[in-house]
């Protein structure tokens, strides 16, 4: 099931290369096989006999390379993820393509989109280094030439060459990590690595840091997310939405399976998680707060969501190292379950976020205004997508940071005070930063009078855009209000991971299950409640009420200069942290009695990236010119040079 | 069959002296034909359990793109930019002559002090590999036209493929399929080049594309 779903997506990814240049044919192709083949693979690990691995006859000529794919729980958990995802943003991409000109004209979207989904779904099933890694590099390739698709502007140039090199030195750490680990255990299938593992933990140092920067870069984790706000506003929006939905939860299952491999984890796997949680957490919704660009908002959301996941997996290794299973699950089954539903909610919003741009033509929220109005099914699904994950109850964020929480509070009952008190505070500033900075979007964008000529003109777009976003607001909502719907399939992934056997997994996460159900039902019983009431409120005051234009409270000669801005609502909140946020202030304020012209502008630039590392790149270019203007430009000269060094290298190893 | 990959190995590295010493363009490609369509025929008769299926495509590919098809793409590129003769090379031929003896020497030298695996198929195939790809790379310095560059470049990929062939059993589809794109590939691209080179300069002197300079 699982191959014949691989081969379709690469089997479509031919044909609709071969057809790029008939676009309805590339289109029908696409869909087909997309449709198809996601439905087959989200399918596969639930009907048949599910055999635990897969192995493909034929053989591979590379030297301990074998094609093995396997569906445990945990693979099983990111498949259904990964496809889910990649099925519906497909299908809005579709249609998002052709209403775009300069999209519409692109003839490789199509297949690198579907060769992104296949290299995918082989990244999370892959039971062997090699064929790992060599569908990570299938991945990350497809989504750089996918960044890059609009190449005329620069700074998408940028953004494909910083996560062209962020993914390289990825790679790289990865081809080291496993060949340590192949080392270690003089194999490189995934299971016989972890059988061999139980014998002892060497290199822990090592493998711990190899594995941090190669995943730790893929997933965004704080320090090394310097690629994702880049790279997130350049793709289109449904790619973006894959890759902050998905590709960069690739990070997340490496160390998951990382974690499956070694069986035991020191206890510093814990304090690192940790640590970078709060980091990439409050970090990102810190940055988030002070973007306009509504993409790159999102996606320094994705660094802080990304950090909260850590925080579950660090509480996760806190467990395993203390050999405490249930702290091990419960850490471990938040991990997951904000996995699933980061991914979920996030693409959502890129995908509406993919609507606004296409109505208003621009990434910056203070543009908008008033979609409520105009766009009611993209503000709708919106709001739900922000709700949930700001960590609003009924909806599925609330239960995944709520099981984080109670991951925290187990730790704290076992004596780990500090770790599990900064994780439980760290969490709870976050959530609240987050839920501040998605009123101030969805507040600039949706609510009050437009701000300009499009938003007053903007319109919903046609139902392909629409369907997959009402698709994944119902998932949010429906995970919300009958949470053990997923819990059991997150159940069977953390079991996996933790090593702990079915039984005492049960016993360990039963009592959170019916908590989770009750959550479930009372937040049920809370919206019919309030949907009841609107209702009688709708009855009894037809014919009495009457409408005015929105916030003028009796005033009427109201304008869309007089709202709040984005930047403005935010800027309370942020003093306390302006002095080391490094926003830049552009000011020109009103003078006299009667002020002409004045403008005010904001920008907060990565304190990372652009505060340190292109000054630092900058100033290491610039010490070293005198070699670049002492060395004659000729090529052969380069090479003699190239080569006398690999003689002597050659020369001195033997 | 032992002494007639001796001789097809010997006739390879032959082949290399010859092109290095030669001023000929058209020789040049002439003889990295030959010396492609020897590698052809190399994995045919150095396997000394017969030939399946998959040797022989590989085999018949070989033939025909290091034999046949790139060195067409390569005479239609002189062809049309007009150009016979390697003027001035960096160091004539007589001293890269020189340098080529001194280089088979070496990689004789290395070749003994590998440490390769024991079972090896015939003594020359390391040495040989090595000094092809030696002296490719040394064409790649010595010389400054784009063509003679790309026939290095050919070259040195023909030492690459040969020690492929001495490490590994059954020829690896993978690497094989790999290996020729990425020649093939490679020659496509500089074919086009050396006609742009051709167009924008009215030579195809790579000494040219020194004054672009960054």
């Amino acid at each position: 099931m699982l191959i014949t779903a691989i081969l379709i997506l690469l089997f479509g990814c031919l044909l609709s290369a071969f057809a790029a240049r008939r676009p309805r044919i590339a289109s029908g192709v696409f869909l087909t096989s997309l449709i198809s083949g996601c439905l087959i693979g989200i399918l596969s690990p639930f009907i048949g006999t599910r055999p635990e691995i897969v192995e493909l006859g034929g053989g591979w000529n590379i030297p301990s390379a074998r094609l093995i794919l396997s569906l445990d729980g945990l693979s099983a958990f990111f498949l259904v993820a990964t496809l889910i995802i990649c099925l519906l943003s497909g299908i809005y991409g579709e249609t998002y393509t052709r209403q775009s000109e300069r999209l519409a004209q692109s003839v490789s979207i199509r297949p690198l989109f579907l060769l992104l989904t296949a290299s995918l779904a082989v990244v999370v099933c892959a039971q062997n280094a090699v064929l790992f890694l060599f569908a990570w590099e299938a991945m990350a390739l497809s989504s750089f030439f996918l960044v890059i698709i609009e190449d005329e502007k620069k700074e998408n140039r940028f953004a494909g060459l910083l996560y062209f090199v962020c993914m390289h030195i990825s790679a790289l750490a990865l081809f080291f990590l496993f060949s340590v680990l192949g080392k270690i255990a003089g194999t490189l299938d995934f299971g016989a690595i972890r059988a061999a593992m139980a014998l002892g933990d060497k290199y822990p140092i090592l493998i711990f840091s190899l594995a941090a920067i190669g995943f730790g870069l893929k997933a965004g984790t704080a320090p090394l997310h310097i690629w994702l706000q880049e790279a997130h506003p350049s793709a289109p929006s449904h790619v973006s939405a894959v890759m902050s939905g998905v590709v960069i939860k690739m990070g997340i299952y490496g160390f998951l399976r990382l974690i499956w491999i070694l069986r035991l984890v020191p206890s510093f796997w814990a304090i690192f998680f940790i640590g970078t949680g709060l980091l990439s957490g409050i970090g990102g919704v810190l940055l988030a707060l002070l973007q306009h660009d509504l993409k790159r908002l999102l996606a320094y959301h994705s660094v802080e969501n990304i950090g909260i996941i850590c925080l579950g997996m660090g509480l996760g290794c806190l467990g395993i190292s203390r050999h405490n299973a249930a702290l091990a699950l419960l850490g471990f089954s938040g991990a997951l379950f904000h996995v699933f539903n980061h991914s979920l909610f996030k693409s959502l919003l890129f995908l509406g976020s993919g609507a606004f741009y296409q109505a208003l033509g621009t990434r910056n929220i203070e543009a908008g205004g008033g979609l409520l109005k105009k766009m009611p099914w993209t503000s709708a699904t919106s709001l739900i997508a922000a709700a949930a994950i700001s960590g609003m109850p009924p909806l599925n964020g609330f239960i995944s940071e709520w099981l984080i929480y109670m991951a925290g509070l187990k730790a704290l009952a076992m004596g780990e005070t500090r770790l599990a008190a900064v994780s439980i505070a760290g969490l709870a500033l976050i959530g609240g930063l987050a839920l501040a900075c998605f009123t101030k979007a969805y507040g600039a964008l949706c609510l009050g009078l437009p701000r300009t000529k499009k938003a007053q003109e903007a319109r919903d777009p046609g139902p392909g855009m629409i369907i997959p976003m009402f698709f994944l607001a119902a998932f949010c909502a429906l995970i919300g209000l009958w949470p053990s719907s997923l819990l059991s399939f997150v159940k069977t992934a953390a079991m996996i991971v933790s090593g702990e056997p079915l039984g005492r997994a049960n016993l360990a996460l039963s009592g959170f299950i019916s908590n989770a159900e009750i959550l479930g039902l009372i937040g049920a019983a809370v919206l019919s409640l309030a949907a009841a009431f609107s209702f009688l409120r709708s009855r009894l005051i037809s014919g009495f009420s009457q409408k005015g234009a929105t916030w003028a409270c009796g005033f009427t000669a109201l304008g869309p200069r007089m709202q709040y801005t984005a930047s403005s609502y935010v800027q309370v909140l942020m003093r306390p942290f302006s002095s080391f946020m490094g926003t830049q202030e552009y000011a020109h304020l009103p003078r006299g009695y009667w002020p002409t012209e004045s403008s005010f502008k904001t920008n907060t630039p990565d304190p990372l990236l652009d505060g340190f590392l292109i000054p630092a790149v900058d100033a290491g270019g610039r010490s070293l010119s005198w070699i670049k203007r002492k060395r004659r430009a000729r090529l052969q000269y380069s090479l003699f040079w190239a080569s006398l060094f690999l003689l002597a290298l050659l020369a001195w190893k033997l | 069959m032992q002494e007639l990959s001796q001789i097809l190995l010997v006739l390879i590295a032959l082949f290399s002296f010859y092109a290095l010493g030669n001023s000929s363009l058209i020789g040049c490609i002439k003889i990295i034909a030959l010396q492609g369509m020897c590698l052809g025929l190399l994995p045919l008769i150095i396997d000394r359990q017969g030939f399946g299926i998959q040797i022989l495509l590989i085999a018949a590919g070989m033939f025909i793109l290091k034999g046949v098809l790139i060195p067409r793409v390569l005479s239609y590129a002189i062809r049309e930019v007009k150009i016979r003769r390697e003027m001035e090379p960096l160091i004539g031929y007589n001293a890269s002559l020189l340098i080529g003896v001194f280089l088979i020497g070496i990689s004789f030298i290395l070749a003994s002090r590998l440490p390769l695996p024991e079972n090896i198929r015939t003594s020359l195939l390391v040495p040989v590999s090595l000094s092809v790809l030696m002296m490719g790379m040394l064409m790649m310095i010595v010389r400054v036209k784009a063509v003679t560059q790309v026939i290095g470049y050919l070259m040195f990929e023909n030492g690459i493929y040969l020690f492929g062939l001495a490490i590994s059993y059954q020829a690896p589809w993978l690497i094989e399929m790999g290996v020729l794109l990425d020649v093939f590939v490679a020659v496509f691209i500089m074919g086009i080049v050396i006609n742009h080179i051709a167009r924008a300069f009215d030579s195809i002197n790579t000494e040219n594309l020194t004054n672009l300079g960054d």
